[in-house]
């Protein structure tokens, strides 16, 4: 069997790996040189704590899939993430309070501190901070390294991947290239936020739209005051929020390089490449909240990404018709599911075995005939 | 705070747009990112306290200055740049914001004792003596008040190592001022004996922690020593984008240069409404090019910002003959292709630690561009923002896949064009 899998973000990657190893013939096609999209201006988190009670199986299935590719990429960062989801009122406290006991009862490792105990671990926090907890098992990546590398292995299992490749169009087992045409038993769409492009005027409802993040990077200095990192409670309603204006969440992520990541913020503005100084104001000002003693750190870069968002914050992944498949749409989740990602792929294509029901990709095309 | 021009960087070319376009009646802003001004070409030794004309002239003239900080943002659309924690409106903007020393890959340049040509002249200036025998190489006329400079601040010049002649003299024939300046310059090396070469390309520095020992050269084929206790290195200059590119001012490509410079229309204005350039980023010419295009520039920034006056022939005329002049000494400026390529352990970008080998093998897994290489190693992405690597990432991106140094591409610089402070960004 022959599958084109359209896109090497890190969703293609994984799907391209999971698929080569069960001995499937894959083309890889790729418009860059290198990753480009969400893949390669994310942060890289795989973080436990501030996941849905209804997605703490999956999620706890994902970290153990990236366990075990971990050991054939090579160098990816892969390191114990040790950021705590915080409160600094009183409302937020009570929320992740009743989270903790969720995910606890869903079987992950909970860690719950009152203020002075997250200020203890990590004391650049603001006195404001409440209330914190962190999951164990969770840990951070270096996006583009692994994206990169996941490719590698697939290659090593006798992918082919090809880059500087433009798609036009796909449907079943074709996909139109400005090289000219590429067929195989099966397609896999996995453009991440441009999936929703690439699957505009066919048959297929593809909702996925591109929301907008920001990330600013802090000197290394920064990684003295932020020794664990940390994430604002506030960060589940601002991800299942349905505005389209923007929400900013501070988040503070250590790289191993020693500088800091400071994030986030979303907003549904199509594909504005351009840094937005409000934005960037907005998180500075929010991340100087949680630690006070960041204002004093210089941010040397920012850049801006794009989440691939739907509807209903749960991704596409299964056929969307014979010969087509799709593997996109994981918001800021993709990183953390894309081995997941990658088997369930490949459950499908090789097994005939359908994955998670809250993935199916024919959801939205259902919704809209009851709607009509 | 609202200004009808505002003028980024107070070299040269920043100095005579801002008295210019201050002649022509506008409201004028001078940013710099140093306290004084004059940038580096006017840059003064400790012990001199008057200044230099042309910044006398813009002490004399009504125009508000704002020191010491760097413009890190520009937002075109709105007319607004950010200086630390504060926006400074405009009605146009002169962009005049200098070059810095281009190097190349080369083996132990991160040994103490090893730095740029700009930065060996600044240090002198303030009185550093670099070394007894300090190896200055590289490509250009520069070498020469660098050498000067070295001596008067009590050091000495073991070598000048030119990647071939700067036959300035072809190139400045009909430039007023530049042969009497190279031969002043020659006559003064010739008292110190300083020996000159040209040929020869550095390429490995030895040392240990306690500094500099000797310097490697590279012709054709053939290698010698130069025993040296530091290293001044300055293949020519790059001009400074971040600025333009953040604006979204187009740039275009200078073969000789193997580089990108800002483009800009015969008044100097840039792709983006209401922005001008002038001096290096336009292209190397040195400082009378870069007061000569000041004084254009401002003449259609104030035309931009309400304050509209012919331009006079001399000042078009000036600017035109060294925008020539410019042209003609390009090949002498450019730096070595070097078609045996550097050592594979060179670092090319220090920030991260990348050598010349990580590109050579991220060009092997697939990467064809700066910004494919930079996904791969992390080239370019520490505080530098690619600034000291870039160039020699596309080069060598460019020799190992047998394509244009165009091709290879380059990346965008981002906001911050400079380090902002949390604190202050949180305002």
């Amino acid at each position: 069997m022959r599958t084109v899998v359209v896109g090497g973000g890190i969703i293609g990657a994984a799907s391209a790996y999971a698929l080569a190893r069960r001995g499937v013939e894959v083309v890889v096609l790729d418009a860059g040189d290198a990753p480009a999209g969400a893949s390669a201006t994310c942060d890289g988190m795989l973080m436990l704590s501030n996941k849905e009670p209804r997605d703490a199986a999956k999620a706890l299935v994902a970290i153990e899939e990236w366990k075990r590719v971990v050991p054939a990429l090579g160098d990816i960062q892969f390191e114990p993430l040790r950021t705590i989801l915080v409160a600094l009122d009183e409302a937020t406290e009570d929320r992740l309070t009743e989270r903790a006991r969720q995910l606890r009862e869903a079987g992950m490792a909970v860690l719950e501190m009152n203020g002075d105990e997250c200020r203890a671990a990590d004391p650049g926090l603001s006195p404001a901070v409440r209330y914190g907890f962190r999951v164990e098992d969770s840990w951070d990546i270096q996006p583009i390294v692994a994206t990169v590398q996941l490719l590698r292995a697939a290659e090593r299992w006798g992918a082919q991947v090809r880059r500087g490749v433009r798609v036009h169009r796909v449907s079943p087992g074709v996909v139109e290239t400005d090289q000219g045409v590429v067929t195989g038993d099966e397609v896999l769409v996995a453009l991440g936020a441009w999936s929703g492009e690439l699957m505009r005027g066919t048959d297929h409802v593809v909702p996925i739209e591109p929301r907008r993040g920001h990330i600013l990077v802090a000197e290394k200095r920064a990684s003295a005051i932020a020794r664990c990192g940390a994430l604002d409670g506030g960060y589940m309603t601002a991800v299942h929020s349905k505005d389209p204006g923007l929400h900013v969440v501070p988040n503070i992520e250590r790289t191993r390089g020693g500088t800091v990541l400071l994030g986030t913020s979303r907003e549904r503005v199509g594909f504005d490449e351009v840094p937005s100084v409000p934005v960037m104001r907005k998180i500075a000002a929010e991340v100087t909240r949680l630690y006070p003693a960041l204002a004093s750190c210089r941010v040397i870069r920012a850049w801006v990404g794009f989440r691939p968002w739907t509807p209903d914050k749960q991704p596409m992944v299964g056929r969307l018709e014979p010969g087509l498949a799709i593997a996109a749409g994981h918001e800021g989740e993709g990183i953390v599911y894309a081995p997941f990602t990658g088997e369930r792929v490949a459950d499908l294509l090789v097994a005939g075995r359908d994955g998670p029901a809250e993935w199916n990709p024919l959801r939205f095309a259902a919704m809209e005939r009851s709607e009509r | 705070m609202r200004t009808d021009v505002l003028v980024v960087g107070a070299g040269p070319a920043g100095l005579a747009a801002t008295v210019t376009a201050r002649e022509l009646g506008a409201r004028v802003t001078l940013v710099d990112e140093s306290y004084r001004l004059g940038g580096q070409y006017l840059r003064r030794r400790l012990t001199e306290t008057a200044p230099p004309p042309a910044v006398a002239a813009v002490h004399a003239a009504e125009v508000d200055l704002a020191l010491g900080n760097p413009v890190w943002h520009i937002d075109a659309r709105a007319r607004v740049a950010m200086v630390g924690s504060d926006e400074i409106q405009y009605g146009a903007l002169v962009l005049a914001t200098g070059a810095y020393d281009r190097v190349i890959p080369v083996a132990g340049a991160s040994l103490p004792g090893v730095v740029t040509a700009g930065a060996a002249q600044a240090l002198s200036k303030d009185g550093v003596c670099l070394g007894q025998r300090v190896l200055i190489a590289g490509t250009g006329p520069f070498a020469l008040p660098v050498a000067e400079e070295i001596i008067r601040s009590g050091g000495g010049v073991a070598e000048i190592a030119f990647s071939h002649w700067p036959l300035m003299a072809k190139a400045g024939r009909h430039v007023p001022g530049v042969i009497a300046e190279g031969a002043r310059y020659a006559a003064a090396l010739a008292g110190h004996r300083v020996p000159v070469r040209a040929g020869w390309t550095l390429r490995e520095i030895v040392g240990d922690e306690s500094g500099v020992r000797r310097a490697i050269l590279a012709s054709g084929g053939q290698t010698r020593i130069v025993e040296c206790d530091a290293v001044a290195m300055g293949y020519g200059f790059l001009p400074q984008l971040a600025l333009a590119d953040i604006a979204g001012c187009e740039m275009r490509f200078d073969p000789t240069h193997r580089t990108w410079f800002v483009a800009v229309d015969d008044d100097l204005q840039t792709s983006v409404d209401a922005i001008f350039a002038a001096g290096e980023g336009t292209g190397i010419g040195g400082h009378r090019k870069a007061s000569a295009e000041g004084r254009l520039a401002a003449y259609g920034a104030a035309r931009a910002a309400g304050h509209a006056a012919p331009v006079p022939r001399t000042v078009l005329r000036r600017a035109r003959r060294f925008q020539q002049f410019a042209q003609a000494a390009a090949p002498y400026l450019a730096p070595p292709a070097d078609p045996a390529g550097p050592l594979p352990g060179a670092l090319v970008c220090r920030c991260e630690q990348v050598s010349v080998a990580d590109v050579r093998a991220a060009v092997d897994d697939g990467a064809a561009t700066v910004s494919g290489v930079r996904g791969r190693t992390r080239l370019g992405m520490g505080p530098c923002q690619g600034r000291m690597c870039s160039q020699s990432c596309a080069e060598i991106t460019a020799r190992v896949k047998g394509i244009g140094v165009a091709e290879a591409g380059r990346v965008r610089a981002r906001t911050p064009a400079r380090p902002v402070q949390l604190g202050d960004l949180a305002q």
